[in-house]
């Protein structure tokens, strides 16, 4: 009846209304179906439960919890007024000695790295896929992941401090050999990513594996792997803290000498030295890993470019005066 | 860097210079670059000799001269010569040089040597002897801490990743609500990424009581909570910055608040590295948590102190070889679930 009057949907709503086929939806056209959502609760489930577990394994005592702000108060501020204390000689002589512990931490993760750094490329090499034979990838492979499965304080326990004695020297070795394994995975997985191209071009040309390496290997890989190694000298820092406090020198040592007197205002100090060092030395870090990776600024690209153009200028540019 | 051109001539006889009509040639350096370059190498030649302290000698033809610093001046001076050979940039070899140069500083403020490797062996053997007669029984009869140290390590992993996850959303300019916001966040965990988990073990020991006081668990769930703030919040951080603007943008469009906004457009994109990175804080947490008994907070790291004092290298032996085992079947099982997210 009513559709009659509407001129422009005639001929649509009268086939569609009496006798033309009903619109009738079918699997097609109905909305998507939501994914079920049954194995993502039950894992959350599982975990909640597996959490609460270990809550309670853990026998951690929740009433002391409840002093623990007062606590953190109480010697935040006295670590605060450490920090700002008048400078006396003493108060001097604390700043010196973290400062100095502090850069005695950082040589010994820079010698670590070093060491490691100077095993990790042909090991990385070797555990490379597209740059070994499989057996000799397998086993090296094998090795770098017990490497990396033991943490650096057994290799300082079992091996290093027993040989060079507690000291710097036995931190630094035992860094240097731990960050091998992690350094030549990462270092790998580089080399399993390089473009194929230039490996086939020198292959080509008749290369031989070393020269494959030097010319097409190298050149791609080299600004990632420094990367990689500026990265485990920052990871290495925090890690010299660690063999500090078993005695291998350092900032570790110095913090856990300071902890067992609880010498509060000493902690506040160490603790701002430890801060402003290691955010110092990780901004450097990131700067020279960002220029890298990316290479110059853009602006002194501009400005190198120009000053070929000047340079060239002269003939067209200078009038003869 | 990437594009590499050799000069070396192909035509038998044909010097490099004049044979290279119809190949280009790397740009030679600028000379004063490298004279600049050879000033470095000088002072820090002095600065070898200045801060040597062993009395080695070693005797060429005209005279003496100390044996490291020389060994020290011949690798700057190769460097130098190596790249002006193969006409590298000013900037590379300066960083070769500042290398050598920390390398020297580090090795001498640590009185590196490498002697004690063939003097000093035999001080190693009764370690050694121990190690290599790991007393297997002990690994059972610290089940209990290893459930601890497992169940420390979850404990902190979900709390800390939970915090982490947070911060680094504050933290981004992305997902934060101003820049006021991100640029203290970030500062934030600059702060708490700097001190590493060993402090953060002493600190909370000391706050709380070790294992002495019955709280060592307990200082080192938060110990290790503030360590995986710091990871987590760094790594996820880096995820968020380079997520896809596309659902940003729509979410925006369709009159999303920030909570909404982050909710359905950023959360979907870094979930599977959020996860993934969680899990590889969870391995990370296994061996911090040995390091952090060791200053008193519980665990298997308690045991190893205790047996470390009393120079039980047969105990320590058999607790490292099932610390292995324990990190590399977690590795495994972390590295399973990773591929069925991502």
């Amino acid at each position: 009846m009513s559709h009659s009057h509407e001129p422009g949907g005639q001929s649509r709503s009268s086939s569609g209304a009496d006798d033309g086929p009903r619109f009738a939806p079918d699997r097609l056209d109905a909305r998507p179906v939501k994914p079920s959502k049954l194995g993502w609760n039950l894992g959350m489930l599982a975990f909640g439960i597996l959490f609460i577990a270990a809550i309670s394994t853990t026998g951690a005592n929740f009433s002391r919890l409840a002093d623990f702000p007062a606590n953190f108060l109480n010697y935040s501020t006295l670590m605060v007024q450490g920090v700002f204390q008048p400078l006396t000689p003493e108060v001097q002589a604390a700043w010196t000695t973290a400062f100095s512990d502090m850069l005695e931490s950082v040589q010994i993760a820079w010698i670590g790295t070093v060491v490691g750094a100077l095993f990790s490329l042909p090991m990385g090499f070797l555990a490379a896929r597209n740059m070994t034979p499989l057996p000799l990838y397998a086993v090296v492979r094998f090795i770098l992941s017990v490497i990396r499965a033991v943490p650096e304080i057994v290799f300082a326990i079992a091996v290093m401090l027993p040989i060079f004695g507690l000291g710097p020297l036995a931190g630094a070795l035992a860094l240097g050999v731990s960050s091998i394994g992690t350094l030549s995975k990462l270092i790998s997985e580089a080399i399993e990513g390089v473009d194929p191209g230039p490996l086939e071009s020198s292959r080509a040309a008749g290369a031989t594996k070393l020269q494959m390496i030097r010319w097409a290997v190298l050149p791609q890989v080299m600004p990632e792997v420094i990367a990689i190694w500026l990265y485990r000298f920052e990871v290495n820092i925090r890690a010299s803290a660690i063999l500090g406090v078993l005695g291998a020198g350092g900032i570790g040592s110095l913090l856990s000498a300071l902890f067992n007197v609880r010498a509060w205002d000493r902690i506040g100090i160490t603790l701002v030295v430890i801060i402003v060092v290691t955010i110092i030395i990780d901004q450097i870090s990131a700067w020279i890993r960002h220029r890298v990776i990316h290479g110059a600024p853009k602006k002194q690209v501009r400005a190198s470019v120009r000053a070929d153009d000047s340079g060239d200028g002269p003939v067209l540019g200078t009038p003869p005066t | 860097m990437s594009v590499t051109v050799t000069a070396p001539p192909s035509a038998p006889g044909g010097p490099p210079a004049s044979g290279g009509a119809d190949r280009p040639e790397k740009p030679r350096p600028s000379v004063t670059g490298y004279l600049g370059l050879a000033a470095v190498v000088v002072l820090l030649i002095l600065f070898f000799l200045a801060t040597s302290s062993s009395t080695l000698v070693l005797d060429i033809g005209v005279g003496r001269v100390p044996l490291y610093p020389a060994l020290g001046a011949l690798a700057l001076v190769a460097v130098l010569v190596l790249g002006w050979r193969t006409r590298t940039g000013t900037l590379p070899i300066l960083g070769a040089l500042a290398v050598i140069g920390v390398t020297w500083w580090g090795g001498s403020g640590i009185g590196f040597t490498l002697s004690p490797l063939w003097e000093d062996l035999h001080r190693a053997e009764p370690v050694l002897q121990g190690f290599l007669n790991p007393n297997w029984a002990f690994i059972w009869r610290v089940s209990d801490a290893w459930l601890v140290t497992l169940a420390m390590a979850v404990v902190a992993t979900t709390v800390g990743c939970c915090i982490g996850l947070l911060l680094a959303m504050l933290a981004s300019p992305v997902s934060s609500p101003n820049t006021g916001v991100s640029q203290f966040v970030k500062a934030l965990n600059s702060v708490i990424r700097s001190i590493p988990d060993i402090g953060y073990g002493l600190l909370f020991v000391a706050m709380l009581g070790g294992t002495a006081g019955g709280a060592g668990p307990m200082a080192g769930v938060l110990a290790l909570v503030m360590f995986n703030i710091g990871i987590i919040a760094k790594l996820t951080g880096e995820t968020i910055d380079a997520v896809d603007r596309g659902p940003l943008e729509a979410a925006d469009a369709s009159g999303a608040n920030l909570l909404q906004r982050d909710r359905v457009a950023v959360v979907p994109q870094i979930l599977p590295g959020y996860l993934s990175y969680s899990l590889y804080v969870f391995e990370l947490n296994i061996r911090a948590s040995v390091v952090l008994g060791i200053v008193g907070a519980g665990g298997i790291g308690s045991i190893i102190s205790v047996q470390l004092s009393r120079f039980a290298y047969e105990n320590i032996s058999a607790i490292m070889i099932a610390l292995v085992v324990v990190v590399l079947a977690v590795d495994f099982l972390s590295l399973t679930i990773r591929r069925r997210l991502t």
